[in-house]
């Protein structure tokens, strides 16, 4: 490091302005990678919710040999509503039926489907062709 | 610095001081992003095992009182019974007993479990299985789980 003629002390500028951008471009990614975790992990979080409560409404649904689509779309409420999800303002439901299958949704933020199910529903039950929420 | 005209200047105190000071407030954020990212890491491992665990439970809960009245059912303290059947919360475990017969299936880790009976109106009757946290503390809203099963409606 010391020679005779060119006594170097210590680092250049250019050195630690070179050194501090690598640091920061270290940091920047790895803020970009946390950032990715987390919302990766939220989104894993909320989809296993989302299945827990489509399985319940299922199963509820299974239990009701007239389930029309007004029946379905209750349940499919009462059950998120009594998750953890229902607490969260960007989570939504949706029930869109015809005369034989009501589709079931869980919405996240952005429309985007958490879970997603498909009823068969009884023939000739009471509002069975309610498609009210969620209708295209 | 120095006397000799050719001879490179080290930095003074206050530059190395400088230097010092950005160093350590790029490396702050980064050092709370570890221990963020971290825990996160070890919340989405909790979560798998939770959803591999509470899915087993689900089945064999649904499975034992697939076959029962609702009428049959009763809350007992840490025990839920139906018709021949007796699903009892012990320490970090469910035990389903049907005559002699003991299934144990695992609760998730660090979770409790309590029973209900949903009785709504003008709907199916329901026995509710919810897997709460173990009170640590710590808020943690994402970790309840509900679990419904519903029996045989003979009279509807």
């Amino acid at each position: 490091m010391r020679g005779k003629t060119s006594d170097k002390a210590g680092f250049t500028l250019l050195e630690l302005i070179a050194a501090a951008g690598f640091l920061a471009v270290l940091t920047a990614s790895f803020y970009g990678s946390c950032r990715y975790l987390r919302k990766v992990e939220q989104a894993y979080a909320a989809e296993a919710l989302a299945l827990h409560v489509m399985e319940n409404v299922v199963a509820r649904c299974a239990a009701e040999p007239a389930r029309g689509a007004a029946v379905v779309r209750d349940i499919l409420e009462a059950e998120l509503r009594q998750s953890p999800l229902g607490a969260d303002p960007r989570i939504a439901s949706a029930c869109r039926a015809d005369a034989a299958y009501a589709d079931l949704t869980i919405e996240g933020g952005g429309a985007r489907a958490l879970a997603r199910v498909r009823v068969p529903l009884a023939a000739g039950a009471a509002g069975g062709a309610d498609a009210r929420e969620g209708a295209p | 610095m120095s006397n000799c005209p050719d001879r490179k200047r080290g930095f003074t105190m206050s530059e190395s001081l400088a230097v010092v000071a950005l160093a350590a407030a790029l490396l702050t954020p980064t050092g709370r992003l570890f221990v963020d990212a971290t825990r996160e890491v070890a919340r989405s491992a909790r979560l798998a095992r939770q959803a591999q665990t509470s899915a087993v439970l689900a089945a064999r809960w649904r499975l034992s009182l697939r076959d029962s009245r609702p009428e049959t059912w009763r809350v007992e303290e840490n025990a839920f019974v139906c018709e021949g059947a007796r699903i009892e919360a012990a320490e970090g475990r469910l035990l389903f007993r049907r005559g002699d017969a003991c299934v144990p299936v695992a609760l998730p880790p660090g979770m409790d479990a309590a029973f209900a009976i949903e009785r709504p109106e003008g709907l199916a009757d329901c026995a509710v299985l919810s897997l709460r946290p173990r009170d640590t503390g710590r808020p943690d809203p994402g970790g309840r789980i509900r679990i419904v099963a519903c029996g045989r409606e003979d009279d509807r």
